[in-house]
């Protein structure tokens, strides 16, 4: 059996392509290790048209519960290799093979590391790299979040209904993330923001004790018992690193249709060149995927 | 077998561990650690990790969802 389509991965753009390709009529099968993808791991998404507030949990059971309505093939697995033979697509997982006409790769992204001594030590010691999961786990402790963008912000504010004490290294002179999230910390008294600040070190005995950055090329160090890291993700693009064409990020490059350097390979959400990561962002540009294979199947069977 | 799931109610990963259980028909207890500082800290202590999901298995711990790490303790 040759799919017209293979959808890798199962968050906001893969399961919006899935969508987008069974209304179409394409014969598709989604392969993903989980559903929802970074959405799960978000605490309360306010930015979804439709939803002036959701949890990320929730908006992730909704993109199943629409994926649910139709009726193609969805495979909890992961894909271990891709390969092209004849314009056709074999990927492979530990157990199965498909084969596909067409490819889309929704395939996000993970958390990216700061790499500093200590981080790997103290990983589920104090160090995590997901808020939403961890952060109740500090009631009344001082922990400190790195990061400026939207994830730190919001880790951040989640903590102030927890920490005693939230320090927020950020190593730019202000965030990226969104003001109306930055407003409110700004104004907190737990918190203590600090710009410009590398981390340097992570630092403690059985569990974290203390954090080390520098500012203005002094070295501080503060007591905090979690590190929250929230420095941003690298895009999930190993599986076609060999055979289309990658940004000096890792992203995938694609055009305005989606389309990545090979004709069959369409990629849309975090693992792309788009400029914002944004769920409603990877939502859409998984539609213009699905969209745009479909045209490119009819198109190569004429 | 005694098997504890130590969860916070906005964890992804727990879920994904509860529901790996639930597959196999393996019987499990959920507790969850965020309603109570006695219990997360006694826990922390106990097992060295802070984070979650924690799967307890017989006294032995497993932290994170790692299902190759579950599967052996549970002879699956």
């Amino acid at each position: 059996m040759i799919y017209d389509s293979i959808i890798i991965g199962a968050g906001p753009a893969g399961i919006t392509a899935a969508v987008y390709a069974a209304r179409k009529g394409m014969k598709i099968a989604v392969l993903s290790k989980n559903i929802g993808g970074q959405v799960t791991r978000t605490s309360i998404v306010e930015n979804y048209t439709g939803y002036q507030e959701i949890s990320g949990i929730e908006l992730a059971e909704k993109f199943n519960d629409h994926l649910k309505e139709f009726n193609f093939k969805f495979k909890k697995t992961e894909v271990q290799n891709i390969e092209k033979r004849d314009d056709i697509f074999i990927i492979k997982t530990s157990l199965e093979k498909f084969q596909s006409r067409s490819l889309i790769m929704a395939t996000g992204a993970m958390p990216r590391e700061l790499n500093i001594p200590g981080e790997k030590e103290y990983k589920n010691k104090g160090v995590t790299y997901c808020a939403t999961c961890d952060a109740p786990l500090f009631h009344d402790k001082e922990v400190a979040v790195i990061g400026g963008g939207n994830s730190a912000l919001e880790a951040s504010l989640q903590l102030t209904k927890i920490a005693k004490k939230i320090y927020i290294i950020n190593n730019t002179s202000t965030f990226t993330g969104d003001k109306i999230l930055s407003d409110k910390l700004e104004k907190n008294k737990k918190v203590k923001i600090f710009h410009n600040s590398e981390t340097s070190k992570i630092s403690g005995d059985r569990f974290v004790q203390e954090l080390e950055f520098s500012l203005n090329k002094k070295i501080k160090k503060i007591a905090v018992q979690g590190v929250f890291i929230e420095i941003g993700f690298i895009p999930n693009t190993k599986l076609v690193e060999n055979f289309i064409k990658l940004n000096s990020k890792n992203e995938i490059e694609v055009n305005l249709n989606q389309n990545s350097s090979d004709s069959g390979i369409f990629a849309a959400g975090d693992c792309t060149n788009i400029p914002y990561k944004q769920i409603v962002i990877a939502a859409g540009s998984g539609a213009t995927a699905a969209l745009s294979a479909f045209e490119y199947l009819t198109k190569s069977k004429n | 077998m005694n098997v504890i799931v130590y969860t916070t109610p906005t964890c992804p990963y727990c879920h994904m561990a509860m529901d790996f259980l639930e597959k196999n028909n393996i019987l499990f207890e959920e507790i969850d650690i965020s309603k109570d500082d006695e219990i997360a800290t006694d826990l922390i202590k106990r097992s060295g990790h802070i984070g979650v999901p924690i799967i307890e298995i017989d006294n032995r711990f497993v932290a994170g969802f790692d299902e190759e790490k579950i599967k052996a303790l549970l002879y699956l």
